[in-house]
């Protein structure tokens, strides 16, 4: 299984899935020192995304949103990026809630998260979903998430350090701290 | 200007760790390209035709001379020697190894510079007037109201991955030089009938495949709100802009689907609930803020100027230069100076290590040891005593800075085009430097003229909004290009129109030369190019730029 990494709080930890458990095999790049190294360019070529769509939020323990409210009971919900967060304005008693990532580069669960956290004022766990992976949970627990269900491949003793990744911030978002501005030494 | 106080300087800091290790991450196999790509990105690294490119911010354009002498030292020992200053007021390094990027942030961050979000799909390096400050027009600097955006923007946790790039500028003067109507996002400062500071924001302005001026979507903003509007906005555009098409993915685009009224309104109901929150500014902080940019310590004696009416007529290049490259001041006895980096050769915008240290010590000497980068790609000292300008002008033209063409038909801006850009149709930096060799003898006769250059669409080179705009195509792997008139990017802001069918890269330089001669048949009085083409329209160049040329071409 994955590994869960959760906000207690004194900080984030581990709470499921064994702290060693996925060390990706890795092969060192080899890059030629010095200028304009030709083969630089075959960093370029792209992956084949993973197709999004395809992906059963079941899987992950959640119930997708609109079927939630549809009904479909047997599992928290969880918020798709073009699902409308305040049709969960009556749920906000809810102890968990996840929120869909289907790919790493969609920005839109980060707002889905400030708009529960600040418009609802949800107040349970709020746990990231999907292509979780450590360069995106500084900002995720900003947003208000409190809990990450991390991708298979990734570190967790790595991911554990990322929050850690700023010891400051400037500007307001979900994780109760006050933009810089209102905290400056005069 | 602003300077990093102890936790400014920490953040950037922390931002260098933090791309060592996903670089050392990347390097070791760890990450994978697909990941990698969009973290290097919001640190200015792409991956360019022949190596890296590394982007680094100049926020609205403000350098010291010390970071300006950084700048060269990065250019002499990771790089060849030179660098180039871009449309967005950034500078960028084409040849850096990847492995040292690194180093490169390391030591940039140690002169309060950084390359955050210089690319990819956040919030970009804010702009601005690059005569902010120091403007004869200037209603409000807006310099403090760019600083407080670029910390508010920078690392903001819910919009670091929006559906595409999102540029912030900002405009204080009644002239606009900042170009703001092709933002996805601008202001323009000025004051209420009280004296205190409102905004005119403005959405939705564009240049690419689907160039949009800006519409402006609240009136009297008080300054306040500065950042909870905007936060409104970015949230709007990051859950409802389109993620499913790269040149469908802009703001322009869901303002123009959603109407500027129903995007209006759906920015307004989410800012009904932040407005007077945590966000709002302060009176400190405006304070805290604006106090970096007040004047410099002018000196009263100055102001009693300087007669340089005898240097002027004994030296011509000298009036030349004083006609061309500098401009009124908001003091009396001070002027303001452009240091061209147009010289027929190098690709506009180009400098050397040299070059920036040659302008790092006219800054030292002339102007408060400030520089700024103008979105023109010139260099420009903002507060020059008038008595000086002739010892000025002397060690400028010793540096190779004083070409006096400022606005002229040789003052090309260029993006890098198919020398550098893998994204590019065509090369613009050899056309640009035919359009210069054909022009340069009569530029003074043609008077005030923008050319504007892009290798393809995507319009880094402004092509919209150039007076006369050229734009790289691709037909059949051949280098092409379509030729447009009427652009301009001032407070009249206007898109230009193509004149018809693309032509080689070698037919464009007379295909440019036979407008300006049409121009020149054709102006009144002291007509500018661009008042002769709204006057005449857009038809008679159409007839020109083709004439002679093989129908079948
Ligand atoms: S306009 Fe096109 S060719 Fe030129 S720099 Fe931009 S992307 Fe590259």
């Amino acid at each position: 299984m994955s590994v869960l990494i959760k906000l207690g709080a004194d900080g984030p930890f581990i709470a499921e899935g064994a702290p060693a458990a996925v060390k990706t095999e890795a092969t060192p790049r080899v890059v030629e020192g010095g200028r304009g190294d030709a083969r630089i360019a075959t960093y370029v070529k792209k992956p084949v995304p993973a197709d999004a769509k395809a992906k059963d939020w079941r899987d992950d323990g959640f119930v997708p949103l609109i079927e939630w409210l549809a009904g479909e009971r047997g599992a928290p919900p969880i918020v798709l990026p073009t699902d409308d967060p305040f049709t969960l304005a009556e749920h906000v008693a809810l102890p968990l809630i996840g929120v869909a990532f289907p790919k790493f580069n969609d920005g839109r669960g980060m707002s889905q998260a400030v708009l529960l956290r600040k418009r609802l004022s949800y107040g349970g766990d709020l746990r990231a979903v999907g292509d979780v992976a450590r360069d995106q949970l500084f900002f995720m627990a900003r947003c208000g998430l409190t809990s990450f269900a991390l991708r298979a491949d990734q570190d967790p003793d790595d991911a554990l350090r990322a929050f850690a990744d700023f010891s400051d911030v400037y500007q307001d978002s979900a994780d109760g701290l006050s933009p810089l501005f209102r905290r400056r030494a005069p | 200007m602003y300077r990093y106080d102890a936790v400014d300087q920490k953040i950037v800091d922390e931002r260098v760790a933090q791309f060592r290790d996903q670089t050392a991450r990347f390097l070791s196999g760890r990450l994978s390209e697909d990941e990698y790509r969009p973290l290097r990105l919001q640190n200015g690294l792409y991956i360019q035709r022949h190596a890296p490119m590394l982007r680094v911010a100049i926020p609205y354009g403000m350098l010291s001379s010390h970071q300006l002498r950084m700048l060269a030292d990065i250019a002499r020992r990771y790089d060849r020697n030179y660098a180039h200053f871009t449309t967005r007021q950034n500078i960028q390094y084409n040849w850096p190894a990847l492995e040292r990027v690194p180093d490169i942030l390391a030591d940039l961050a140690t002169v309060e510079m950084h390359a955050i979000q210089t690319s990819g799909n956040c919030i970009r390096n804010v702009t601005t007037d690059h005569f902010a400050g120091v403007a004869a027009d200037e209603i409000v600097d807006p310099r403090p109201w760019a600083e407080i955006m670029r910390q508010w923007s920078t690392l903001h946790p819910e919009f670091a991955a929006l559906p595409r790039k999102f540029k912030v500028a900002f405009n204080g003067a009644k002239d606009d030089r900042a170009a703001s109507g092709v933002h996805d996002l601008a202001f323009d400062v000025y004051r209420g009938a009280d004296g205190d500071v409102l905004l005119r924001v403005k959405v939705g302005g564009g240049q690419g495949r689907t160039p949009r001026i800006a519409v402006t979507i609240r009136e009297d903003l008080p300054w306040r709100h500065l950042l909870t509007y905007s936060e409104a906005i970015l949230r709007a555009y990051n859950r409802w802009g389109r993620r499913d098409n790269l040149y469908k993915a802009r703001i322009k685009i869901l303002v123009e689907a959603l109407g500027p009224e129903k995007f209006a309104a759906e920015v307004e109901e989410d800012f009904r609930h932040l407005v007077d929150g945590p966000s709002t500014l302060t009176d400190t902080e405006r304070v805290r803020v604006e106090a970096c940019f007040i004047d410099p310590p002018y000196l009263p004696e100055a102001e009693a100027g300087a007669d340089l009416a005898a240097r002027r007529a004994q030296n011509k290049r000298f009036d030349a230069w004083l006609r061309r490259n500098v401009i009124d001041h908001k003091r009396p006895g001070y002027a303001a100076v452009t240091l061209s980096l147009k010289r027929t050769g190098p690709a506009p915008g180009d400098a050397t290590d040299a070059e920036m240290d040659a302008a790092a010590d006219l800054a030292d000497r002339f102007s408060f040891g400030e520089i700024r980068v103008s979105h023109h790609q010139n260099l420009v000292l903002a507060d020059v005593a008038r008595r000086d300008l002739f010892a000025l002008w002397e060690a400028a033209d010793a540096a190779g800075l004083a070409q006096p063409n400022i606005a002229l038909a040789t003052d090309i801006i260029a993006c890098p085009g198919g020398d550098f850009c893998s994204l590019a149709n065509a090369r613009s930096i050899p056309l640009s430097l035919a359009i210069q060799q054909k022009l340069e003898s009569r530029q003074e006769e043609i008077g005030e003229l923008a050319i504007k250059i892009s290798g393809c669409i995507n319009a880094c080179g402004h092509h919209h909004v150039g007076h006369i705009g050229v734009l790289g195509v691709d037909k059949h792997g051949e280098e092409w290009f379509q030729v447009l008139v009427g652009g301009r990017s001032d407070s009249q802001i206007t898109l230009a129109e193509i004149l018809g069918r693309a032509v080689k890269a070698e037919d464009v330089p007379d295909m440019v030369a036979r407008l300006v001669d049409l121009y020149l048949a054709k102006r009144e009085g002291a007509e500018r190019f661009i008042d002769t083409a709204a006057r005449i329209g857009i038809a008679p160049f159409k007839e020109a730029a083709y004439a002679g040329l093989q129908a079948a071409a």
